[in-house]
């Protein structure tokens, strides 16, 4: 190989391995793949923890920084698992303190007491506290509420629902709740206290009739899907016998 | 598909038949179609939290190996392919093994159940996007569009799956793959750098 060639190719590749340096450094964390498949979760951790091979659920804890009365940007708290079990995202300008003094927003995991829901609980109950070493914490009504995400313990036909409670006195309170993966269920917060994913024993499954738009789109698809390989193929032939009939060189 | 193997010059043909690699620009668009209906699909059978379905993957995966087969593409595999591939998975792994010098790995629990899926799906992504596809690109165009087309499609796969914020890297991921792929001959190079990368993000994470 002539030595340009060879010196082309490695300065290509330098220039990739930077741009790869520097793509990394851009992406935020998690790692992500590469591919389509996401890491599979550890088993649901519970509190109190459940067995002495699983430990027990983890905190989630973030300090946002405060100016001008209120936090200044947007951020998630995760929980520790893979995947996290809560995850919180405090929207900038969501929370009203005095001073300067950080707040503290924290997602802990805690034993459920009565009056319960009803249903089954399938995730376990979490705190939700705002703190500031400046004083209270307020929820700003006229910013973008707060949002959490909670993962189930069990993927079952039919979608439970956050419930939420101000205080351990109150009762619960069913949250619009949306599903956001496989088995995360998000909902908008409407302040701290009290989360906790529940099953609804009296909920209908999903009726097939509801499934009819996905079926026909599925459906339509692999039809084109059909065609579009019937093409490729029948190119593919043309493209073999134009071969065959050129004069080898 | 044929898969053949050489060890020097001598090129064994494992399976299927020889067959010109499917000309021109139509060729190219329509495998480009193609492929994001294989997504259309995948997403459709996947439902919510799409990048967690083995069931969307290898539906994706089964739909790309069937348009590489219907276009007659050939990998060969030989040594050199698969050094250089694992020489693509230490540039591709080095910038988060830095990143995370001095963190524990994560332990290999529940991995090998991810690991044959994964492996699949990221050996079909590269048959087809740096075999099937970068084939017909070349033809119709050069090389250079078949490294940067492919290198597109690729971050545009991963865009529902997790965010538009994988894209930078998706694609300089993509352009090194596509690297390899020019420089070795064969689709093989990259899908042992693309499946190694993947086994690393699993000890990496």
């Amino acid at each position: 190989m002539p030595t340009s060639t060879r010196a082309r190719g490695a300065s290509r590749w330098l220039v990739l391995a930077g741009l790869l340096a520097v793509a990394w450094l851009v992406t935020p964390q998690p790692v992500p793949l590469y591919d389509g498949i996401g890491f599979p979760d550890e088993p649901y951790r519970f509190v109190p923890a459940r067995s002495t091979s699983i430990p027990a659920a983890t905190v989630g804890e973030v300090e946002l920084k405060v100016a001008g009365g209120s936090n200044t940007g947007g951020l998630i708290v995760n929980s520790k698992e893979a995947g996290p079990q809560i995850s919180v995202y405090a929207p900038p300008h969501a929370f009203a303190a005095a001073g300067t003094a950080p707040i503290v927003l924290r997602a802990e995991p805690v034993p459920p007491t009565p009056p319960l829901p009803d249903g089954t609980l399938d995730s376990n109950v979490y705190r939700l506290s705002l703190t500031s070493a400046a004083g209270p914490v307020t929820i700003v009504t006229a910013a973008q509420p707060p949002a959490i995400t909670m993962r189930a313990v069990t993927i079952a036909p039919t979608l439970p629902v956050i419930e939420y409670r101000a205080t351990p006195t109150e009762s619960w309170r069913e949250l619009k709740t949306r599903r956001v993966g496989r088995d995360n269920f998000n909902a908008s917060a409407p302040g701290v206290g009290e989360y906790v994913l529940v099953q609804r024993d009296v909920q209908a499954p999903t009726p097939s009739s509801s499934r009819g738009p996905l079926y026909a789109v599925i459906g339509a698809t692999t039809v084109l899907m059909v065609l579009v390989l019937v093409g490729v193929r029948v190119l593919s032939r043309r493209a073999a016998e134009q071969q065959q009939q050129q004069p080898p060189s | 598909m044929t898969v053949t193997t050489s060890a020097t010059s001598r090129c064994v043909r494992v399976w299927g038949r020889p067959g010109a690699r499917i000309p021109g620009r139509q060729a190219s668009g329509l495998l480009l179609v193609g492929f994001a209906m294989a997504v259309g699909v995948r997403l459709a059978v996947a439902g919510p939290g799409p990048a967690r379905s083995p069931g969307g993957g290898l539906v994706f995966a089964a739909l790309l190996l069937a348009m590489a087969v219907a276009a007659r593409t050939r990998v060969p595999v030989s040594a050199r392919a698969c050094l250089a591939g694992l020489a693509g998975v230490v540039v591709l792994c080095a910038p988060v093994a830095l990143l995370r010098l001095g963190s524990p790995l994560h332990d290999a629990g529940g991995f090998a159940s991810w690991a044959v899926v994964v492996a699949v799906v990221a050996a079909a992504e590269e048959v087809f996007l740096r075999g099937t596809l970068y084939d017909a690109l070349r033809d119709a165009f050069d090389e250079r569009a078949a490294i940067v087309v492919g290198a597109v499609a690729f971050a545009g796969l991963h865009v529902p799956l997790y965010g538009w914020h994988v894209v930078p890297l998706d694609v300089v991921v993509g352009l090194v793959l596509g690297e390899l792929r020019r420089t070795t001959g064969t689709a093989a190079a990259p899908a042992v750098a693309h499946v190694g990368a993947d086994f690393g993000a699993w000890f990496l994470r």
